[in-house]
């Protein structure tokens, strides 16, 4: 098994994923209590209902409760001169390498809720994909990403 | 060569450009006449027809006039647009790629159909098409767009032009035609297009009631009938399907052309194909299940451009159907960096009982219900799955890896087993993913991506450190250190 290197991200991006697993909490009882609804129109067995109810109580035990703690302790990142390597997932885990050659650029990105706790997420772009690494502090990814441009630069000009 | 004046295409563009326009317009336009004559014929219902097509021949006119093009030795330059000019200077080096057409208009008038291939990322936007122009102008640009790379220090050896070669690297015989068109599963195809077709028209056919109909005959004793009329359309789907392979793989021929690879194919259009050596970004090599029977294989490379092919975008494919052994000499001589004829390694003994299991996840709940269902005869049914772990043992036995130092291939798949060599300095990221099962027994998932976006091919159950060697195989020499 590959050493488990790298930096961990910001432990506030718990609170930012319970925040959006909360907002997804909210639209999905929506539509599971319109279901509801059409259920009952259609006199179907309480059971049923009860059954939507406890499928809705697990999402939000685990969207808001469970997998954001687990998902922030699996995210690993490692930026190096030569490659960015990436490590995330709590069902399954992905190792994700980019060697620096193949950056093409990089974006930072913050919404309303990173904002809020001052984080910010880099985004790096290949020719094939683009790869997220969240929730970092605003001026550490700031900084990431001009290192990483930087290092993307010399690298393409060793290639060359 | 110098600047030329500013160019118009030929006028028969106007005619192909207006008949592709209507041939788009068609299906709508023949439901709106037909859904408005249901009460009866009246003029009126001819109108909005007659007035779509007077915009478009008047708009073919005009956007014809409008578009003028122009090169010299750095910059292609484009004029478009009738309300809204877009000008548009591509520089030469950066074009992708050329594909030249020749269309049953453009024959007409003996002129080519030029496709260039240039940078960008929203598919359509990233295309030039000089719609017809003189055959000896299409060769000029071509010679133009590969000197321009020349020039910029792109691959240029000498001798390369000194020895090139014109004659074909390969073609296909009418017997390999019929065998490609045959056992290439274009039928579906027919099959979604006959769909998307009539589903314009179901305002005005009813579908429920027939439907209803099919549903009462069903239960009747009608089955035999609608088996028959289903076996029949696709049967039919399938020739429709032949014959526009046929004439899609008639007098195919691979060329090389210093480092261009210039692949022609068509009857009724001839096209053109060509694919400079080093914007190539991997060799693919499919084998279907029936053609692998008969010792045939199909290759295709992929490609950074978009889909210069018609086909799924960034691949082109360079032999249809080609028989095993002739495999690594043509990508031997068309691209002479890549080795094809690695030893594979294969999967760990523990990954086969996954492979066999993993069909079953998804097929057991349906498949018994079915057999529940349909409870006398219906219990055959669980045949499938005995059937589907034995194919997920083909599967097994399919899959494998390879690395050599520059070179990464994966192999997958039993149905159509998928080839894929890939350069190391092509790979743009490569990924290794676990899932909890997997760990448990120590296996890893690979994936590599290359060049045009979503172009990756993965191999499932790899033994965790021949993963973890193909890992750090990409990682940079420093960190190989640490």
């Amino acid at each position: 098994m590959l050493a488990n290197s790298g930096k961990p991200i910001s432990e506030k991006a718990i609170t930012v994923w319970r925040w959006t697993g909360a907002l997804w909490a909210l639209v999905s009882g929506a539509v599971i209590v319109g279901m509801a609804w059409v259920l009952a129109r259609f006199h179907a067995p309480k059971w049923c209902l009860g059954m939507l109810a406890c499928i809705w109580l697990i999402e939000v035990v685990l969207w808001v409760g469970w997998v954001p703690v687990l998902r922030q302790r699996r995210w690993r990142y490692a930026i190096r001169e030569e490659e960015i390597d990436i490590q995330r997932g709590v069902w399954s885990t992905k190792r994700t390498l980019i060697p620096m050659t193949r950056v093409q650029y990089v974006d930072v990105r913050q919404g309303p809720l990173l904002k809020r706790y001052g984080l910010a997420s880099i985004a790096v772009f290949t020719a094939a994909a683009a790869h997220e690494i969240p929730a970092l502090p605003a001026d550490e990814a700031e900084q990431l990403c001009r290192l990483i441009a930087e290092w993307a630069k010399v690298a393409d000009d060793n290639d060359a | 060569m110098t600047r030329k004046a500013k160019r118009r295409l030929h006028p028969i563009a106007i005619m192909a450009g207006v008949g592709k326009e209507l041939k788009n317009m068609i299906a709508p336009l023949l439901v709106i006449v037909a859904a408005g004559s249901r009460h009866g014929f009246s003029w009126n219902d001819i109108l909005v027809p007659l007035a779509a097509l007077i915009y478009t021949l008047v708009m073919g006119v005009l956007s014809w006039v409008r578009f003028t093009y122009e090169w010299d030795d750095s910059c292609l330059v484009v004029e478009e647009g009738v309300f809204v000019r877009k000008k548009r200077s591509i520089p030469l080096e950066r074009i992708h790629g050329i594909s030249i057409t020749e269309g049953i208009w453009q024959r007409i008038a003996g002129v080519v159909q030029v496709h260039v291939e240039t940078p960008g990322n929203v598919p359509g936007e990233a295309e030039v098409i000089l719609r017809a122009i003189a055959r000896k102008e299409a060769r000029a640009l071509q010679q133009c767009v590969e000197r321009a790379k020349n020039r910029n220090g792109h691959v240029n050896e000498p001798e390369a032009a000194a020895h090139r070669s014109l004659s074909p690297l390969f073609t296909l015989t009418m017997k390999e035609i019929w065998i490609a068109s045959l056992t290439s599963g274009g039928a579906l195809g027919v099959v979604a297009a006959l769909c998307a077709f009539l589903s314009q028209f179901s305002d005005f056919i009813p579908y429920e009631a027939l439907v209803r109909d099919i549903q009462s005959t069903w239960n009747g004793h009608g089955r035999r009938y609608i088996a028959l009329l289903i076996l029949s359309i696709l049967l039919a789907a399938y020739g429709v399907a032949i014959v526009q392979n046929m004439i899609r793989y008639a007098s195919f021929v691979v060329r090389k052309q210093e480092d261009t690879i210039v692949i022609a194919r068509g009857w009724l259009e001839r096209k053109a194909v060509s694919v400079p050596v080093d914007r190539v970004q991997g060799v693919v090599i499919h084998e279907s299940w029936l053609r692998r029977f008969f010792g045939y294989a199909s290759v295709s490379i992929i490609h950074a451009g978009g889909a210069l092919d018609g086909g799924p975008s960034g691949e082109v494919v360079l032999c249809p159907l080609v028989k095993k052994h002739r495999i690594v000499p043509i990508v031997q001589a068309c691209l002479p960096e890549y080795r094809l004829d690695v030893p594979f390694c294969p999967l760990p003994q523990r990954a086969k009982s996954r492979y066999m299991l993993r069909p079953l996840y998804w097929l057991t709940i349906p498949v018994g219900v079915a057999a529940y269902m349909e409870r006398p005869w219906g219990a055959a049914l669980l045949l499938v799955l005995p059937l589907a772990a034995w194919i997920g043992a083909r599967r097994y036995r399919a899959a494998g890896w390879a690395l050599s130092s520059k070179q990464l291939s994966l192999r997958s798949g039993w149905f159509r087993r998928t080839t894929a060599h890939l350069f190391k300095r092509h790979v743009q990221s490569l990924e290794i993913e676990t899932t909890w099962w997997q760990r448990k027994k120590q296996l890893a998932t690979i994936s590599a991506s290359v060049m045009p976006v979503g172009t990756y091919s993965r191999v499932v159950d790899v033994d965790e450190r021949d993963a973890d060697l193909i890992y750090r195989w990409l990682q940079g020499e420093r960190s190989n250190e640490t």
